[in-house]
């Protein structure tokens, strides 16, 4: 156990939370290497830039190790440190939110076409989620990639039902829109723009 | 575009974001760490203000509690002081009042020895009983005196305490003076009252009022006169009243006392002995370290000035020395531990091992100090100390109260230096020359015992207590002065010798 690199391949996911518990800051360097890669993904999405996603990093993994103790792995550690990120994120977000309430937008027209994302790099999606407006955006990847209902959503947000499924609808007619777009670039240039 | 495909438009995102890492830049690590050590020493701060208001609680219950004790105690001792002077007032108005009312000056140095003399005890009490005043009064005068309180009441307590004194004599003269005084024949003629002075049994000179019991009283004053029925209504006795209440009084006292006499033996609880456990945190406080800011000497002055976590474990036996006061002495092993920040390491001469910058590498400093990153270093001190204190047991009952004081020798044993990330080895150094840690200190102890009875044998008690070096722990020629004050709170469980 010469430094944190080598053990966070090595060791469990159990020996991770029993070291991290301990307050080791090896076990929690191990730990931070080995979820921070994908966290950062969950940070960007609800985040404007790198800036702003790496400082809710930083206040999440904070308060993983903080409250680890307290994790009792009745779900997966990757999915509570990822509802801690989500949490942290919104936090951040609400101070705009209060700013900016969201409010109901106007019903939009979907496409009819099926719109394929496998092509596209997931940078170029994390652009596209980013480029959102901030309601859009928090409803968008709290329902499509996190998977709450819109319920949950308005209770969370403090928001209405219907306007938790306006932002969304709007949030994915932007989305087509935009798919759309690299959809026909694709189409003329044979190749996905990174 | 139908609900089936739309849910797999949401999917299609879900799945894209399943598998996709992005790397964070370095600095995040490194913030995360600063917040989490800042965190950190905000929990040992709060911990160590935990602690200290805890002693300061301890104390000041101590403290109020020692005080509430000690101001009922002498609140009783002044109120029975008190009673008994009360008491004694009353006796010499009655006597003033025979005197004032015959207009016989001549009389009253005779009563004021009596009433002086009756402080002196018993027999002098006998002695006064002898001393008798001759009063003169006409027949008007006599029977205005017969009818009011004071002569009954004096005439009252001339019977009652010469009755209820056997050894007292009793004089001829008494036996006339009553029997004129209560006889049929109340023609004004000259007649001679025997105004027994008042001859307690007893009194002591603490002024505590030893009374024959109240109900022998009327038994022996009645058969020596007869009252008329206005003399018998005004006999219902305030006096009696008095006495019944000083007995009562004198009862309590007495029963205090015997109390008091069983405390005083103090043979319960007489020798026991203790094991067990202290867990609390030391702060360097006001440490100075005379020497200029290199990088090797921040991380030495780092060292000097942590703040740190202390457990101690051990045995002592104690003994009472009087009612109150108590010995206890005993023998522990402490540990110190604490972490500070080093951003530099000192090598050996060939550079081959390098150690953790530490006030134990001050020596092998010259010119093989390389910077580094900072990184973390423990520094873990232990000791053996055999403390010795007195204590005074405020409360000594189920539930006992002590505060105790003393000394404490601590034979320094080793500190360890342990560097955190694992890349540099971890170094212990014994006592003697070679260490900076002074081999043997005195510290001053202060502490509070709350201690609760469990059987005949056992006391289980939690004590809060203070630990002050009065020395430097470090060797003088090393510059640093340093003398952490640790506060801990320690679980003893005690077996009693006799209980």
């Amino acid at each position: 156990m010469k430094n944190g690199r080598i053990i966070g391949y090595m060791l469990s996911e159990n020996e991770l939370i029993d070291g991290c518990r301990k307050g080791d800051r090896a076990f929690q360097k191990a730990l931070y290497e080995r979820y921070c890669r994908k966290m950062m993904v969950v940070c960007l999405r609800y985040s404007k830039s790198t800036a702003e996603a790496e400082d809710v990093l930083q206040e999440a993994f904070v308060k993983v190790f903080q409250s680890i103790a307290g994790f009792r792995q009745e779900a997966k550690l990757e999915t509570w440190i990822t509802r801690i990120m989500v949490n942290t994120a919104l936090n951040a977000q609400r101070k705009k939110l209060y700013l900016f309430p969201m409010v109901d937008v106007e019903e939009v027209n979907l496409p009819e076409e099926e719109i394929s994302i496998s092509n596209i790099h997931v940078n170029q999606l994390l652009d596209m989620i980013r480029a959102l407006p901030q309601g859009c955006q928090i409803v968008f990847n709290l329902f499509a990639i996190e998977g709450y209902s819109h319920k949950e959503i308005a209770e969370q947000l403090g928001i209405s039902e219907g306007t938790s499924k306006s932002q969304f609808s709007r949030a994915k007619s932007l989305l087509q829109q935009r798919l759309l777009k690299e959809s026909t670039y694709y189409e003329r240039y044979g190749e996905a723009k990174i | 575009m139908n609900d089936m495909e739309r849910r797999k438009f949401e999917d299609s995102f879900k799945d894209a974001f399943e598998r996709a890492e992005i790397s964070p830049s370095e600095s995040v690590w490194t913030n995360i760490e600063l917040d989490l050590e800042r965190a950190e020493s905000g929990k040992m701060k709060r911990r160590i203000l935990f602690y200290k208001l805890l002693a300061a609680a301890s104390v000041a219950f101590a403290m109020s509690v020692a005080g509430v004790g000690y101001y009922s105690m002498k609140n009783q001792t002044v109120m029975s002081g008190q009673l008994a002077e009360s008491s004694s007032q009353q006796h010499s108005k009655g006597e003033i009042n025979q005197p004032t009312t015959s207009g016989e000056t001549d009389n009253v140095s005779g009563m004021n020895n009596a009433s002086s003399e009756r402080t002196t005890g018993t027999s002098v009490g006998a002695e006064s009983a002898s001393n008798e005043l001759s009063v003169k009064v006409d027949g008007d005068a006599r029977q205005h005196m017969a009818s009011t309180d004071n002569s009954s009441l004096a005439q009252q307590r001339s019977h009652s305490f010469t009755s209820s004194n056997d050894h007292v004599p009793q004089p001829q003269a008494q036996h006339q003076g009553t029997s004129e005084f209560s006889g049929q024949d109340r023609t004004p003629r000259q007649s001679t009252i025997t105004s027994q002075v008042l001859a307690p049994t007893s009194l002591a000179s603490t002024g505590v009022w030893n009374a024959k019991p109240v109900d022998q009283l009327p038994s022996k004053v009645k058969p020596t006169h007869s009252l008329t029925g206005e003399e018998q209504a005004a006999e219902v006795d305030p006096v009696a009243v008095l006495m019944a209440k000083l007995e009562q009084r004198e009862k309590e006292l007495q029963a205090e006392e015997a109390k008091e006499n069983k405390k005083n033996n103090f043979t319960d609880e007489r020798l026991w002995t203790s094991v067990g456990f202290a867990a609390g945190a030391f702060s360097a406080g006001s440490s100075e370290m005379s020497a200029s800011a290199t990088a090797f000497n921040t991380a030495a002055n780092q060292q000097v000035t942590a703040s740190g976590v202390a457990y101690s474990m051990g045995v002592s036996v104690g003994t009472r020395l009087s009612n109150r006061w108590v010995l206890q002495g005993g023998v522990n092993y402490q540990t110190q531990s604490s972490d500070y920040t080093a951003n530099s390491v000192v090598g050996t001469s060939d550079f081959q091992e390098f150690y953790a910058a530490s006030v134990n590498t001050a020596d092998k400093v010259d010119n093989r100090i390389l910077s580094t990153d900072p990184y973390s270093v423990n520094n873990s001190l232990r000791f053996v100390t055999v403390p010795m204190q007195a204590g005074y047991m405020v409360v000594n009952k189920q539930f006992g109260l002590q505060l105790n004081a003393g000394l404490s020798t601590d034979l320094f044993l080793q500190n360890t230096i342990t560097p955190e990330g694992g890349s540099l080895d971890k170094t212990t150094q014994g006592r003697g020359e070679e260490s900076p840690y002074r081999s043997v200190n005195f510290s001053g102890l202060f502490g509070t015992e709350l201690t609760y009875k469990i059987g005949n044998h056992y006391r289980v008690a939690l004590n809060p207590g203070l630990r002050y070096p009065l020395n430097s722990i470090y060797k003088s020629d090393t510059g640093i002065d340093s003398a952490p004050l640790t506060f801990d709170v320690g679980l003893r469980f005690r077996y009693i010798f006799q209980p």
